[in-house]
């Protein structure tokens, strides 16, 4: 067992739980906008709170395939734009209170057009300025987180496959450096079991060890990536901190390199019984 | 020792013939008794290890029945071969010790793998040892030793299980004459104690000093059966 192994078996482990944690980051950017994507209605200047209030009635009234989850106030679009946007003091340059009252929509999760049509008829009503609808790209992120979590699974397999011929080819060489030692308790008339234990548990320490390093390096690299991903974060949301390596991680990648180096053992050392110069 | 008790091993009609190879066993037949010493010699490729490999179940043989120790060690299946070779002791002509291990552990090996409690242990490794006249030599490492003591190493694991079957395949064949007797006195005080012993040699001026029952063999064929003196 080298170092190098050792480093191969920690990337094979490292790469698919870096990808979780990276799509977990990904899902909660998603979650803060609402996985359900939102149709944003922008009032015209002047338009107070319960005049708002009666504009939100009214699109419920015609029917509109949209849920109303929030009424922001000039005063309160006022207040979150000082505490979000950084730029606040942009405002005493313009002399007035430039914010319009929004109304803010959940979208139905399917079907495209109904949203894309009703943001349109919208835009022409009185009292409103502008529509947006966000829907296309967090409809885009929805599908690359999705793609990510597909991905991660597949990878999750792939190094999971990786990791036992690693780890049996590893073992394959201790055995082959035991060979004479093999026979000779053969000779002595130890049973399978009795061979099979010491490479089983070499495995197991050898995926373990394994687990533990690529948590390791997993966190250093996310030490290292800490910074531009959380600025790419925060474009998205401004809330966002970065989901680091958890506990429960580091735990499974223990569990799973130990259990993946037990089973990669139990193939080399039963395929090297089974051979006949072996079965004395 | 002379002959005395009931069968210990049984070959009948025992034939091995190993793939595009003329016969290395060829209708074999012979008995040996319960705590009898027996020599099997010829030259070499009459068949003296083959009859070892196969007594001690390394062999299936092509046709005939070979019974030791009650069973029908020919027919054996596969997860039952190891139970019956911890029931006998095998004494190689290289030792096959472990160098990593000290003499103790080697000696320890087959208790180790029957699951002998740990003070049963070393109570029997001591004997064991005390028996080859290495009881000094626990903690050393085989290759510390010279070949007559790695060899007596050997006998010392062979024994420490206390098997009723001793084998051992040319003993003394990298010893020069005054350790093979010594080796050899070993052997017989072990069968004085109950022990069926069966030792492959070609030594043959050693093995007459020896006065016990030689089985010699010639291409396969048993062509000699000379009882005790």
């Amino acid at each position: 067992m080298t170092l190098a192994t050792l480093t191969v078996i920690a990337i094979a482990l490292g790469l698919p739980a870096g990808l979780r944690v990276l799509t977990q980051n990904a899902e909660r950017l998603e979650r803060p906008l609402g996985v359900t994507p939102s149709l944003t209605v922008f009032l015209k200047p002047g338009i107070t709170g319960p005049e708002a209030a009666r504009i939100a009635q009214r699109i419920h009234q015609a029917d509109a395939p949209l849920t109303l989850t929030r009424i922001i106030s000039r005063r309160q679009a006022l207040k979150e734009f000082k505490k979000w946007s950084g730029v606040h003091g942009m405002l005493h340059f313009l002399g007035r209170h430039p914010l319009p009252a929004i109304l803010v929509f959940a979208l139905p999760k399917t079907g495209q057009n109904g949203p894309v049509a009703w943001s349109v008829k919208l835009s022409h009503w009185p009292g409103i300025s502008a529509v947006r609808t966000d829907i296309a790209w967090i409809r885009r992120l929805s599908a690359f987180v999705h793609f990510l979590r597909r991905l991660d699974v597949a990878l999750y397999i792939l190094f999971a496959l990786a990791t036992c011929l690693i780890v049996g080819n590893t073992i394959r060489l201790d055995i082959e450096n035991a060979r004479s030692e093999i026979v000779t308790l053969k000779l002595l008339g130890a049973p399978g079991s009795f061979i099979r234990r010491p490479f089983l548990y070499r495995g197991g320490w050898y995926g373990l060890l394994g687990g533990i390093y690529g948590f390791l390096v997993l966190v250093g690299i996310f030490t290292f990536l800490a910074s531009p991903l959380g600025r790419l974060g925060r474009l998205y949301d401004a809330t966002f901190v970065i989901h680091w390596p958890s506990f429960k991680l580091f735990f499974t990648l223990l569990l799973g390199g130990g259990l993946l180096g037990w089973a990669g053992a139990a193939f080399a050392i039963g395929h090297e019984l089974r051979r006949d110069h072996v079965r004395v | 020792m002379n002959t005395r008790g009931a069968t210990s091993i049984e070959f009948k009609r025992v034939t091995m013939r190993y793939a595009s190879s003329t016969d290395a066993l060829s209708d074999l037949s012979l008995e040996i008794r319960e705590q009898e010493m027996v020599f099997v010699t010829g030259p070499s490729g009459a068949g003296k290890s083959t009859l070892l490999r196969l007594l001690a179940a390394l062999e299936r043989p092509t046709r005939g029945q070979i019974v030791a120790l009650g069973l029908n060690v020919g027919q054996l299946p596969k997860r039952r071969i190891p139970s019956y070779r911890r029931r006998i002791g095998l004494v190689f002509q290289d030792h096959r010790l472990l160098p990593d291990r000290t003499v103790f552990d080697n000696v320890a090996l087959p208790l180790v793998i029957a699951g002998s409690p740990r003070r049963e242990m070393t109570k029997r490794v001591r004997a064991a040892l005390q028996t080859v006249g290495l009881a000094n030599h626990e903690t050393a490492r085989p290759l510390m030793l010279s070949g007559g003591e790695q060899q007596r190493v050997g006998i010392a694991r062979a024994i420490v299980a206390r098997p009723p079957l001793l084998i051992a395949d040319e003993p003394t064949g990298n010893l020069d004459p005054i350790l093979s007797f010594e080796i050899m006195q070993l052997f017989r005080r072990l069968n004085e104690t109950g022990t069926t012993v069966v030792i492959a040699s070609h030594a043959l001026a050693l093995i007459e000093k020896m006065g016990c029952r030689v089985l010699r063999l010639n291409h396969g064929v048993l062509e000699g059966d000379t009882r005790c003196v």
